[in-house]
Formats: C-alpha cells, sequence, structure tokens
C-alpha cells in the first residue's frame, strides 16, 4: 500500500492516442507524487516524455507504480531525467512496478537511466510489458552498486523482473535477477544493463550484427541476440562505469532508430 | 540410504561413455577464453562455481525438480515453455535443447516410456525439450529421487565445463579433476538448502559471451 496519493495503485498513469492528423498526442494523464513530467515534445517522429522524480530517490516502504499505454498507432518515448538512487532500507524494502501497454501499430520506447544501490538498499523492481499485434517495443533496465563514500560497504538485496507478453497472454521473455552487492563484488560485475525489443524489430535485416558494432564503440563488453521464438533482440551490457553504460545504451538506441528498416 | 541400483543407474547415465551429447557445449567458456577473460584452471573453477550458484541452484535445478514431480504432458510443457522464455541467449537455448533432445533420443533407445513420451511433445510443438526438464523427468522415471537426479544434473553440468576446458587447452586432465574435486563442497552445500520458490538466474558475464559466439570466428562448440 503507498503512503502517497494514487489512482488505482499507481502515482504515474500515462494514455497516449493518434490524433486525427496522425501525430500522437497525451490523452489522459494521471501525476502524483513523486512523480512529474516534461511537457510532451513532438520531434516530428513521435512524441517524447521525459519522467522526473520529485523525491530522493527510493527509500524504504516505498511502492511506486506506473502504467504507460501507447494507443493504436502512437509513437511514444518515456524517458527519465536522471538515475534512480536507491537509498539504505534497514527496516523495509523499496518496489516499484512499470507497466507498459503497447497497442497495435504502436511504438514504445521506455528509456530510464540506471537504478544506483546505495549500501544497505533493498529493492524490487518490475517491468511488465504487453504486446500486441504489430506493435514494437524497446526497453532499458541498468543497475549499478555505489558505495557513497563507504567502501567495502554493499547494496542488500536486488529483485528485478521483465515479463514480456502477447496480448493473449503468452509469455514470451521472462528475465528474473535476484543478486546482492556481495555478491556482485565476488563476480566482478560492476555495472549490468540490458536493453531489450520486441515486435517488428526481429524481422528488421541485419540488425542484430549493428547493435554489435555499435555497442563495441562504447567499451563496454557486450553482446546481441535473439529472444525466444524471435520475438526480438536483447542486448546484454556490463560495463566499467555509469558513464560507460550511458554511451552503450545511446550508441545501441541510436543504431536502433537510425536502421533503415527500424520502425522504432 | 541410496539404493545401490539407483546408485549405479545414475552413475552410467552420468558418464561421459553415456550418448546425451554433451561434449558439444561449453556454455560460454569458449568465448571467454577467446576474449581473454578466462585464462587458466582458476578462471575455469571461478566459472563453473558462478554457472552452478548462479544459474543451475537457482533456474535449472528448480525446474528440474519441478519436472521430476509431475508426470502430466501439459505440466511438461509449462515448465519447458518457462524455462525458454527465460534463456534470453540464442545459443543457450539451442545448446540446453540440442542436450535435452539427444538425453531424450537415448533413454527412447533404451525403451524409457516418460522419454517416447516428451519426445512426442517436442514433434508436436507443445516443447522444445530443454534440458534440466528433460533431466528432471526422464531420470524421474528411471527410478531416480530427487536427491540423486539433483546431483547428477550439477554433475553433468560441471563435469561437462572440465571436459570443455581440456579440450580448449585451458587445464590438463588432472587438473580439471582438481576442479571437480572443488566444486564438490559447491554442489554439497547447494543441495542441502531448498531451492529457491521462483526460478531465477544471473549469469551475465556467460550470457553475453554465447551471445558474441554467435557471431565468432572460432567455433569448436556449439555455445
Amino acid at each position: 500500500m503507498s503512503r502517497f496519493a494514487t489512482e488505482h495503485g499507481r502515482q504515474l498513469a500515462l494514455d497516449f492516442a493518434r490524433a486525427p492528423s496522425g501525430g500522437t498526442f497525451l490523452k489522459r494523464q494521471y501525476v502524483a507524487f513523486p512523480f512529474h513530467i516534461t511537457r510532451p515534445f513532438d520531434d516530428g517522429d513521435g512524441l517524447l516524455v521525459i519522467l522526473q522524480s520529485l523525491g530522493a530517490g527510493l527509500v524504504q516502504g516505498d511502492r511506486f507504480a506506473a502504467g504507460i499505454v501507447a494507443g493504436e498507432g502512437t509513437a511514444v518515448t518515456i524517458r527519465t531525467q536522471g538515475a534512480t538512487i536507491a537509498h539504505a532500507m534497514p527496516a523495509d524494502d523499496a518496489l516499484q512496478h512499470v507497466r507498459l501497454d503497447a497497442h497495435p501499430g504502436s511504438r514504445l520506447v521506455w528509456q530510464p537511466r540506471p537504478l544506483v544501490l546505495f549500501p544497505g538498499a533493498r529493492v524490487r523492481t518490475s517491468l511488465e510489458v504487453v504486446v500486441h499485434d504489430g506493435a514494437d517495443v524497446m526497453w532499458c533496465d541498468a543497475f549499478l552498486p555505489h558505495d557513497a563514500g563507504e567502501p567495502g560497504k554493499h547494496f542488500a538485496s536486488l529483485q528485478s523482473e521483465t515479463v514480456v507478453r502477447a496480448d493473449d497472454g503468452t509469455l514470451l521473455v521472462l528475465d528474473r535477477v535476484r543478486t546482492s552487492g556481495k555478491d556482485l563484488a565476488c563476480s566482478g560485475v560492476a555495472v549490468h544493463g540490458t536493453i531489450g525489443m520486441v515486435g517488428g524489430i526481429a524481422a528488421a535485416p541485419g540488425l542484430a550484427d549493428t547493435l554489435s558494432v555499435a555497442v563495441a564503440l562504447s567499451g563496454a563488453y557486450a553482446g546481441v541476440s535473439s529472444l525466444p521464438g524471435e520475438c526480438g533482440l536483447l542486448v546484454r551490457v556490463l560495463a566499467d562505469d555509469g558513464a560507460m553504460l550511458a554511451r552503450a545504451v545511446e550508441d545501441v538506441v541510436a543504431a536502433v532508430a537510425q536502421h533503415p528498416r527500424s520502425v522504432l | 540410504m541410496t539404493d545401490i541400483r539407483t546408485l549405479l543407474t545414475a552413475l552410467r547415465m552420468g558418464d561421459s561413455a553415456f550418448p546425451s551429447g554433451g561434449f558439444a557445449f561449453s556454455w560460454g567458456l569458449e568465448t571467454l577464453v577467446e576474449d581473454g577473460k578466462v585464462n587458466d584452471g582458476a578462471g575455469v573453477l571461478e566459472f563453473a562455481r558462478s554457472q552452478l550458484w548462479n544459474r543451475w541452484a537457482t533456474a535449472d535445478r528448480v525446474m528440474a525438480r519441478r519436472a521430476a514431480e509431475t508426470a502430466c504432458d501439459e505440466e511438461w510443457s509449462d515448465l519447458d515453455r518457462m524455462l525458454d522464455a527465460m534463456t534470453l541467449a540464442s545459443e543457450l537455448r539451442s545448446g540446453s535443447c540440442q542436450a535435452g533432445r539427444a538425453l531424450l533420443r537415448a533413454h527412447a533407445g533404451l525403451g524409457s516410456q516418460v522419454a517416447l513420451r516428451w519426445r512426442r511433445l517436442v514433434a508436436d510443438g507443445r516443447a522444445r525439450g530443454h534440458l534440466p526438464v528433460v533431466q528432471g523427468a526422464v531420470w524421474a522415471g528411471s527410478g531416480m529421487t530427487v536427491e540423486i537426479l539433483e546431483t547428477l544434473s550439477a554433475w553433468t553440468l560441471v563435469s561437462g565445463i572440465a571436459q570443455a576446458a581440456i579440450r580448449l587447452s585451458l587445464t590438463g586432465p588432472l587438473e580439471s579433476q582438481t576442479i571437480l574435486v572443488e566444486v564438490t563442497d559447491d554442489i554439497a552445500g547447494i543441495l542441502a538448502a531448498p531451492p529457491p520458490d521462483e526460478p531465477h538466474a544471473f549469469t551475465p558475464l556467460a550470457d553475453i559471451a554465447v551471445m558474441r559466439h554467435e557471431r565468432g570466428d572460432v567455433r569448436l562448440f556449439a555455445n
């Protein structure tokens, strides 16, 4: 149960629709603390919305949820202004859930900045994606530990889950991670990122090779592969630091957008 | 106490001479060597431990156990589909399915009714035949307890990695045996605790290596 105002349990609900002109507009919005959105910007290729948080990041007891609906034929990109800081949580964890609904013919890009896990942070995060026929969705998911001036201290736990389903409920992708700062330190993993894309993008010839070349330029250790059932592509990234990760993500997103057969 | 016949069955099925096709897979090790991420026996041990703790214990074991505890085609199909959705690198999926189908072929040839049912599921497109769920179903069908089949499943993973390390010239036969001795405590430690309620996995370095293997020039292994 959230301590803050919600609508159907969510602090953020954005519904996008297609205008008679063919453009995309924000048809309906519910935005409550801690969220704030910028005025949607139409770059001629779709609508861009920057999502901001007025809070200090995630603290214990937070229960945040957001829902984004890309209506038929819309083109929407949601980015966050900055990384999400997860602070020490001695008594309770924090939970954030995002649901994306991409209706037929829509293209939706969910590109939040990374989750930064401070010592003692305990976070459960989930991304639920529902893809209708003819829709394209791209999502980013990344996290990194940060000792915040306390060398040797680690975040307590991270439970992260990305579930992608077709509109008939068929499970397409399940990326479920359970880890801790101590485990990460032992494994030598510094910064971890995932960029996934499902829909017609899977059929774009040569895109996987293009993305492999693009992500390598960042200097990160990365790989690209087709998702189960050839429903899309996934890029996994291990970077030395947040800056390298940001370059990798930007390079991948730009390469997808510029690919001649891409609809994203 | 474990029945001697069950123990002998497990030994036979865990033997590298059993025709299950496990020699064809490195599970990312080949590319990690190529990329300079693993260079010696210590690196192989670290890789084996990561595979054990961060994938086998948390995902494969869960799925093998669930498959062993049912004899229902629909539940087997559901487990297989779920594991497919969780396996995000293409060559990990294809490797898991090739190994699972090789195991089915061998057991079907030995007259296993469970293997024959599974082969029909695969032929009908109701399952892809992922190795952990096939291991659980087929080995339980051959009379193994959950404890024995889990041990065998973990053993085939690490022995396959040890054999791959020899073929990649990372270790000699004796050093590979040392690695297998080292991971004995890991396997015992994992099996001493109950499996997690929900399957999950986090082996990003190996995942990326398998993804890069798809575009690699040198390919001794299938993944």
